[in-house]
């Protein structure tokens, strides 16, 4: 078209022709919006929305029906609020996102949000704030992308990670079972081999190497068992199940009767219902308490156990621990030798043994990996000549 | 061979030398008495089952040549009892052997920085121990070295 302008100066003509012109770019600007609208209105892969000063809902594309569920009328006037979890509402995630964009202008934040059916999905989302000509804020656009897949396709990565990592600690740990633990015995074993053999003659010298060469092929012989308990708690595939602690504690006192009436030992036990867990696991495990307590106990040996629900306060002091599970708290007490409290941490590492005594020094490392095994915690207190106290926390459900 | 590192190259030598041996094991008590009668039989021995034993038997005036401490031991670890050693003025230049089943690197570097003077793995035969024993109460203990694992 020419230019208006440039035509003859026919005043009429030159309306006409202004107006004409204003028409068709009113047209233009119209078909553009309508357009830009069109293309926001089709985008399936994000949710783009426009939203009020306050957070409501101005606008609704077909990518925001796919990811959040509502359709056009069910959400707009409604507050982007309704697209955040409980706690994040209680977090007043939503209203920092809005004041961060209403201050720097941009906010950016990924987390699970809400669909209309109660369903989460994992969104990344962009609001942007919307200005006026004299650079006031009248709102905000708001741009979500559905990260669900990549988000689990991450989060397994990483429990695959964890799980590598784990594998690797294990075996560091049988390297250096291999290299120290292992060796000794088998070092002893050739040392008597030679002074048998330098004392072939002497025959009560012999006897004595023959002895001390079979003592250290019966330790070796328990640690490699020892140490396989160890290595097969957390690749047994049986299933958790209600452990009931009551029946546990008569398996082990009849495991110990002996000794328990050899030393005159009296166990109390209250209040202890069940556990989820894998019941082999948790025999051994109070089991291996049992034995140290027996081992190391008093002349009148009393040992008490007893169980509680965990308190939520209780509970968030232990941050290993799910929110989503209930769980127990046993106090396996008893009055024996004790140990300095600067052990405490050292009883429950391999081969780490406090006194002289028989054992491998794998039991409380053993307890500690079963209890670790069950999502739980344990820890001890203890002092000399008082007795010991071992905290084991694990889930009921 | 079992061997072993060292911090010093010069020892203080004595003609007949006195020797404490810090060990938990009875059994390596036992193996080592023995190694050193066939490496020094004029040389005399001191054992302890344990660090703070130890420590007393200092404590009461025991003078020995040469140090030798176990690692992996009850009620104080052998760490422990070197550094609560070398904190003695009167000890705190006598050779300290750490004497030990572990091969560990780790446990090798820690305990020289502690001022250990060899780190000595507990060798598998008995003339091993006293070849060893002899060169180390000899100063000769110069061209060992010992494979550690990680």
């Amino acid at each position: 078209m020419d230019n208006p302008l440039s035509s003859p100066p026919n005043y009429r003509t030159l309306s006409e022709q202004l107006q004409n012109h204003v028409q068709e770019s009113e047209l233009n600007l119209r078909e553009s919006e309508e357009r830009y609208h069109k293309m926001i209105e089709e985008v399936q892969d994000y949710a783009i929305l426009l939203l009020d000063i306050d957070g409501n809902i101005q606008n609704w594309n077909r990518g925001a029906q796919k990811i959040k569920g509502y359709t056009e009328k069910e959400i707009v006037g409604r507050n982007f609020r309704v697209f955040y979890l409980d706690s994040d509402r209680e977090d007043q995630l939503p209203e920092r996102l809005i004041n961060e964009a209403y201050t720097t202008g941009r906010a950016t934040h990924e987390g699970w949000r809400l669909r209309s059916d109660g369903t989460t999905f994992w969104g990344s989302v962009v609001i942007t704030g919307l200005h006026d000509a004299d650079n006031n804020i009248i709102g905000f656009s708001k741009v979500t992308r559905d990260l669900t897949e990549r988000k689990l396709a991450e989060d397994q990565i990483q429990e695959y990670a964890r799980s590598i990592e784990l594998r690797n600690k294990q075996l560091e740990e049988y390297a250096y079972i291999a290299s120290h633990d292992l060796q000794e015995p088998l070092r002893k074993i050739q040392v008597f081999a030679e002074m048998l053999h330098n004392n072939l003659d002497d025959k009560e010298a012999a006897l004595r190497h023959l002895d001390r060469i079979s003592a250290s092929a019966k330790r070796m012989s328990q640690l490699i068992k020892d140490v396989l308990k160890y290595s097969q708690v957390s690749v047994t595939e049986e299933l958790f199940e209600d452990v009931c602690l009551n029946q546990v504690f008569e398996g082990i006192k009849e495991d110990f009767d002996l000794l328990i009436l050899e030393k005159g030992v009296t166990i109390k036990t209250k209040g202890l219902g069940t556990v989820k867990g894998i019941p082999i696991q948790i025999h051994q495990l109070f089991n291996n308490l049992m034995g140290n307590a027996i081992k190391f106990c008093s002349q009148t040996p009393l040992i008490k156990v007893s169980a509680q629900p965990l308190s939520a306060f209780m509970a968030a002091q232990y941050p290993e621990l799910r929110q989503e599970h209930n769980y127990t708290i046993i106090t396996f007490k008893d009055n024996g030798q004790g140990f300095d409290p600067q052990y405490a941490d050292q009883v429950f590492k391999m081969f780490k043994r406090l006194t002289n005594n028989a054992g491998t020094g794998i039991g409380l490392a053993l307890c500690k990996k079963i209890v670790e095994h069950h999502g739980g915690h344990i820890s001890v207190v203890s002092q000399p000549g008082v007795g010991t106290t071992f905290t084991i926390i694990l889930p009921v459900d | 061979m079992s061997a072993y590192i060292k911090n010093y190259h010069i020892y203080p030598m004595a003609k007949y030398p006195t020797l404490l041996l810090i060990d938990d094991d009875e059994d390596d008590r036992d193996i080592f008495a023995i190694a050193l009668k066939t490496a020094e039989p004029d040389a005399k021995l001191i054992t302890s089952a344990n660090g703070p034993d130890a420590l007393e038997k200092l404590a009461e005036g025991a003078q020995p040549d040469f140090i030798f401490i176990d690692l992996n031991m009850p009620y104080m670890q052998g760490g422990k009892c070197l550094e609560e050693i070398k904190k003695i003025d009167r000890l705190k230049d006598i050779p300290a052997i750490i004497y030990t089943t572990s091969s560990s690197k780790q446990d090798a570097e820690d305990t020289l920085k502690a001022g250990a003077s060899y780190f000595l793995v507990k060798p598998t035969s008995l003339s091993a121990l006293s070849d060893i024993l002899s060169d180390i109460m000899t100063g000769k203990a110069i061209e060992y070295f010992i494979e550690v694992t990680a």
